[in-house]
């Protein structure tokens, strides 16, 4: 499969990007860097079939208080975690849509859901991951009846090495939206 | 007597929270962006602040004006739309970012900058604004992206708020009005004074252990 990994300068998506090489597919792995651009990586990855478009992070950012948290710390956690992924997937739809049983991936984490309440501190993360899910979804209900199969894998742990060779496996499974790392569907 | 301050109450829903407050006999605090909201604010019967949610200074300035003063609720009701008719490829991380200025971290600032107030008040509710747009798992027609993505983080974000101050005894909820006629909606949907009766009596019977949840203007919960 010709897979694409954006997100290798996290250990979460070099791991995951080793995976797939390992198994003999043909991967191509973006870094991302805090000057890059979805257009300028879009162009970057050319106009060329994807089969597998994979999103991952390891953002892990402080807890703040209510008080504390500020502006700017919160427009670059939307920045990074809600728009760069909503918006390179919309920029690379048509490399989507000539792959093969195409598949769009984003690899969460299962503390972004609203069904545990206990997420105190956590206003650099939490939210913009949860918006992430719902333009996701919006990128599910658009793009689902094209052939593009639209899915979020919500990890507990990012470092949990066993979950991360797990992924590819899970990837190919998922037949619901949202499921955490072993594949079971989980709720919004 | 009770009080409470509702922010962005120039128009639509917050104007007549303003009304239905003042009828109920609260001492009501509302804030506009703009002179002739804030005189509109007035004629209604209530203390008139200045706020742009948007403005870091501004909700100093207001949280200033009101200190020393308990408050029994705040309503950060506040809110865009952003450009509805972007298609899906065409909203920006600009956009995004214009969006969730105002309806996250706008309203997530001010009710924190509020938070002595609700802890000298004796009902201690923080409110702000939620949609079924909100809801990811009633979402089957997709649209309005940056909205949705918005109010979903909102929930995310009041999910957290509520664990933080539980200890505090303050109840966070968020509140969620139904299509109601009002300039953002083009003026379809149900009349603003039926949503804001069923809010209101919501408001009335909130305490902490509603703490964490979205409820809508019939008492029911909004799915996630
Ligand atoms: N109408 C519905 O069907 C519906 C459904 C679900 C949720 N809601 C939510 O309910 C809330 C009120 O909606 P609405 O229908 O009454 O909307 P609206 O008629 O467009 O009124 C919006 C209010 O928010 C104020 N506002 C906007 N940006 C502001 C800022 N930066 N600083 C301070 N105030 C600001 C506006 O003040 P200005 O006059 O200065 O612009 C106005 O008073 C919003 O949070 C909305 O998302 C509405």
């Amino acid at each position: 499969m010709r897979v694409t990994i954006i997100g290798t300068e996290s250990a979460l998506g070099a791991a995951l990007a080793a995976e797939y090489a390992a198994a003999g597919h043909d991967v191509r792995s973006v870094a991302w860097s805090d000057d890059a651009t979805p257009e300028a990586v879009a162009a970057a990855l050319g106009n060329v079939p994807i089969d597998r478009l994979v999103f991952c992070d390891a953002i892990d950012p402080p807890d703040r208080t209510a008080e504390a948290v500020g502006r700017a710390e919160l427009g670059a956690a939307l920045a990074r975690l809600t728009a760069l992924p909503f918006r390179l997937a919309a920029l690379l739809r048509g490399q989507l849509a000539a792959g093969t049983e195409p598949r769009l991936v984003l690899v969460s984490r299962r503390s972004a859901t609203m069904e545990t309440e206990d997420g105190s501190g956590r206003y650099l993360e939490r939210p913009f991951r949860a918006a992430a899910h719902a333009l996701w979804r919006c990128l599910s209900v658009e793009w689902g009846p094209a052939g593009i199969a639209c899915r979020i894998v919500a990890l507990d742990d990012p470092d949990d090495r066993a979950a991360v060779a797990a992924l590819p496996t899970v990837i190919e499974a998922a037949s619901v939206d949202l499921v955490d790392g072993t594949g079971a569907p989980l709720g919004w | 007597m009770s009080t409470i301050l509702i922010a962005g109450a120039s128009r639509g829903i917050g104007r007549e929270f303003v009304r239905q407050f003042v009828a109920a006999g609260w001492t009501v605090h509302a804030t506009a962006r703009d002179g002739t909201g804030a005189a509109v604010l007035a004629a209604e019967g209530a203390l008139p602040h200045r706020l742009d949610i948007t403005d870091d200074a501004s909700i100093a300035a207001l949280a200033q004006e009101l200190a020393g003063r308990p408050l029994d609720a705040v309503i950060a009701n506040a809110g865009i739309s952003g450009d509805l008719s972007l298609p899906l490829g065409a909203v920006s991380g600009a956009e995004l970012a214009r969006v969730f200025d105002t309806n996250l971290f706008g309203v997530l600032r001010l009710v924190a900058a509020l938070k002595p107030n609700l802890r000298a008040g004796e009902r201690k509710l923080a409110l702000a604004m939620s949609s079924l747009m909100s809801s990811i798992s009633s979402n089957d027609w997709s649209t309005q992206y940056a909205y949705r993505a918005s109010k979903t983080a909102l929930n995310a974000a009041w999910r957290s708020l509520a664990t933080e101050w539980r200890p505090e005894g303050i109840a966070c909820v968020l509140l969620r009005p139904g299509f109601v006629k009002t300039d953002m909606t083009g003026h379809q949907g149900m009349e603003v004074a039926d949503s804001v009766a069923g809010m209101r009596a919501v408001v009335e019977g909130l305490d902490l252990s509603d703490s964490g949840r979205v409820i809508g203007y019939d008492g029911l919960d909004v799915p996630w």
